[in-house]
């Protein structure tokens, strides 16, 4: 089903889930640590010395800040970013303030304490610790700079205070020291529990691929096995009493179906090449027309109803394309096949090759993916019955075929255009289609791909596209007639068979 | 219904296949193996409109067809009591044993995978135009009241 960015997009998507699972649930343990903070900072207030100036405007200051403090973290565990960076610097303000009213650096410090160990035991539940030194730091660098204010000299000459300062400054660091440890080693854990849920998860999608892929297989391949098989038991059966041209005609239907099982098993490997193999590109230049040329020449060209239609060709001279030449001409033949397969007899088949520049703006089904890069466009234009709108998203869909496909004689596999595309979309480029659904304005099919880089063969740039050297010509293009319906028995709706 | 076995069987056939090469091979099965008379149709809706204007006395319908499919077919025609008691054999590529149960359950008297020999059809036709009214009903009521686990 996927190519590996599947995968990858599904291991961002368990990596961003198992962070917010876990964010969430940190953040219900930080509400009871709010209001048990809340609660230890206010009964401290209540029981501060008398003699501090304002001591209740001082303790309403404290507890503002510390709940500042840890709804900056609720928020920063919720990805509040804005509201958690403006908490945290009110918080830290609202202290300054303190610090300048209280002017006692060291029972602020015994204040600042709190908020600083629950800012670290918070960081490093977060998950950052970073966060835990930064915090220390600035906590270091406040308490630092408020001893060191002249109006506290007087306190500061106590080399008691001084002790006490250091001491506090040193328990900052040891405590931060240990909860980083302790915060990278829980970081490590939480990424190899999400490495384990990764790989589960990609071996649970691969397997469902695995799975898909050979229900698929194993019932698009019953088909040609029963036609085969079928034919050749009636002519081992029923061999000798038939006439020979009846006999040829089961030959030729067995041969037939094998022919187009040996397609399917291609087909289906080439599949699977792609689903593995997709970053196994090795990009070179491919000139356009030769690429035209020998992908005309590689069309399937049937039987002996095989007449040759007219291939109108339109790519300027020496165009190149940046991308790998055997798969281009894969996709090429297999639109020139489609075009010859699906318009009648003697209409032309168009190759137009330009430069285009980006973004084109296009139908729904135009998925174009010029992301600002110039690229070659080749379009593959056939006058046949054209695409229904309401079954346009069946087109690239793998073994889809339109139903009105289904109901006639045209042989196909359904494969062809979801290969094309991929093999497109492998190369940088994309693969899409326009048609109105009317019958005889037929179907382009637009391939992009990326020019050659500039330290490349020199490749046609816009001046030589302006002087018009173009190369246009006719070219044939052999086809496949509709089987002839006199040689063998043709089963209708409008009669019943007799034996 | 056949009498003996030297009698021809002349008995009338709706083949039901989106898939015209298929169609042609179980044509050609049916008329040189069979001695049965064809009818064909592309469709689940033709094979409807078939099989209630010209009565088969048996119908071979693929699974996976646009429109109405094979399962959606099979209960049509056990819902008209026109066509409810013809034998139907669903003959598709959907080898999974819970598509095999589905096709039973909606109908069907007999459930055969691609590929099958050309003999295998016929006896499979034969079997299902031999089976009686009586055996159709019992057979599915067992279907019915045995546990999926020992269908499968």
């Amino acid at each position: 089903m996927k190519n590996p960015s599947f995968v990858l997009r599904a291991e961002r998507q368990i990596y961003l889930e198992y962070d917010r699972e876990r964010r969430l649930r940190l953040s219900r343990i930080i509400a009871p640590v709010f209001a048990i903070v809340l609660t230890l900072v206010l009964v401290a207030a209540m029981v501060l010395p008398k003699e501090l100036p304002g001591t209740r405007h001082n303790a309403l200051l404290v507890i503002l800040s510390d709940g500042l403090f840890i709804f900056g973290a609720y928020a920063a565990l919720r990805k509040w970013v804005n509201v958690a960076t403006g908490s945290i610097l009110l918080a830290a303000l609202l202290l300054m303030a303190l610090s300048v009213l209280v002017n006692q650096p060291f029972i602020l410090s015994d204040l600042f304490t709190v908020p600083a160990v629950v800012l670290i035991g918070l960081s490093a539940l977060i998950g950052l610790p970073w966060m835990i030194l930064a915090t220390t730091f600035l906590t270091s660098v406040f308490v630092f700079a408020l001893s060191s204010s002249p109006s506290l000299a007087t306190d500061m000459a106590n080399q008691n205070n001084v002790g006490s300062l250091v001491a506090f400054l040193i328990e900052q660091w040891v405590l931060a020291i240990i909860v980083f440890a302790v915060a990278t080693g829980y970081r490590r854990i939480l990424r190899q529990i999400s490495d384990i849920r990764v790989q589960y998860e990609r071996a649970r999608q691969l397997d469902e691929l695995k799975d898909q892929f050979i229900t698929t297989v194993n019932h698009e391949l019953r088909n040609p096995v029963m036609l085969m098989q079928g034919y050749i038991e009636l002519l081992r059966i029923k061999g000798e009493t038939l006439p020979p041209e009846r006999r040829n005609a089961m030959i030729q239907s067995a041969s037939r179906a094998g022919d187009n099982l040996v397609q399917l098993v291609k087909s289906i490997l080439d599949t699977r090449r792609i689903d593995q193999g997709a970053k196994d590109f090795e990009p070179e230049v491919v000139p356009v027309f030769d690429a035209v040329a020998t992908s005309a020449s590689l069309v399937e060209p049937g039987n002996e109803h095989e007449t040759e239609r007219e291939l109108r060709v339109h790519i300027p001279e020496g165009l190149a394309l940046w991308g790998e030449k055997v798969r281009v001409q894969q996709i090429l033949t297999n639109l020139l096949s489609n075009a010859v397969k699906y318009s009648p007899p003697g209409t032309p088949v168009e190759v137009v090759a330009k430069v285009v520049s980006p973004p084109a703006s296009g139908s729904l089904w135009n998925r174009s993916k010029n992301t600002g890069r110039r690229m070659v466009q080749i379009s593959v234009r056939d006058h046949g019955l054209g695409i229904p709108p309401d079954q346009a998203p069946l087109l690239f869909h793998r073994f889809a075929r339109l139903p009105r496909d289904l109901a006639s004689t045209t042989t196909g596999n359904g494969l062809g255009l979801y290969l094309s595309r991929e093999l497109a979309e492998a190369m940088g480029g994309s693969l899409w289609f326009e048609s109105t659904g009317v019958e005889g304005e037929g179907t382009t099919f637009y391939l992009e791909a990326p020019l050659p880089p500039d330290t490349s063969i020199p490749r046609a740039g816009a001046s030589e596209l302006d002087d018009g050297r173009v190369h246009t010509e006719s070219m044939p293009l052999r086809a496949v007639k509709p089987p002839q319906s006199a040689q063998q028995p043709q089963p209708t709706t409008q009669e019943a068979h007799h034996g | 219904m056949k009498t003996s076995a030297n009698e021809p069987r002349r008995y009338t056939i709706l083949v039901v296949d989106d898939n015209q090469e298929l169609l042609r091979l179980i044509t050609e099965t049916l008329i040189l193996l069979g001695d049965f008379t064809v009818i064909t149709a592309s469709n689940g809706v033709e094979g409807l409109t078939r099989a209630v204007e010209l009565h088969p006395d048996c119908a071979i319908i693929d699974v996976k067809m646009p429109g109405l499919d094979g399962y959606q077919l099979v209960r049509a025609l056990r819902g008209d009591p026109e066509t409810a008691s013809m034998p139907l054999v669903l003959l598709t590529a959907l080898v999974q044993d819970h598509y095999r149960f589905a096709g039973l359950l909606v109908g069907a008297d007999h459930y055969l995978t691609k590929p099958i020999k050309p003999p295998d059809l016929i006896a499979a036709i034969d079997e299902a135009i031999a089976m009686s009214q009586e055996e159709r009903i019992s057979r599915a009521q067992a279907l019915i009241d045995e546990p999926f686990e020992r269908q499968s």
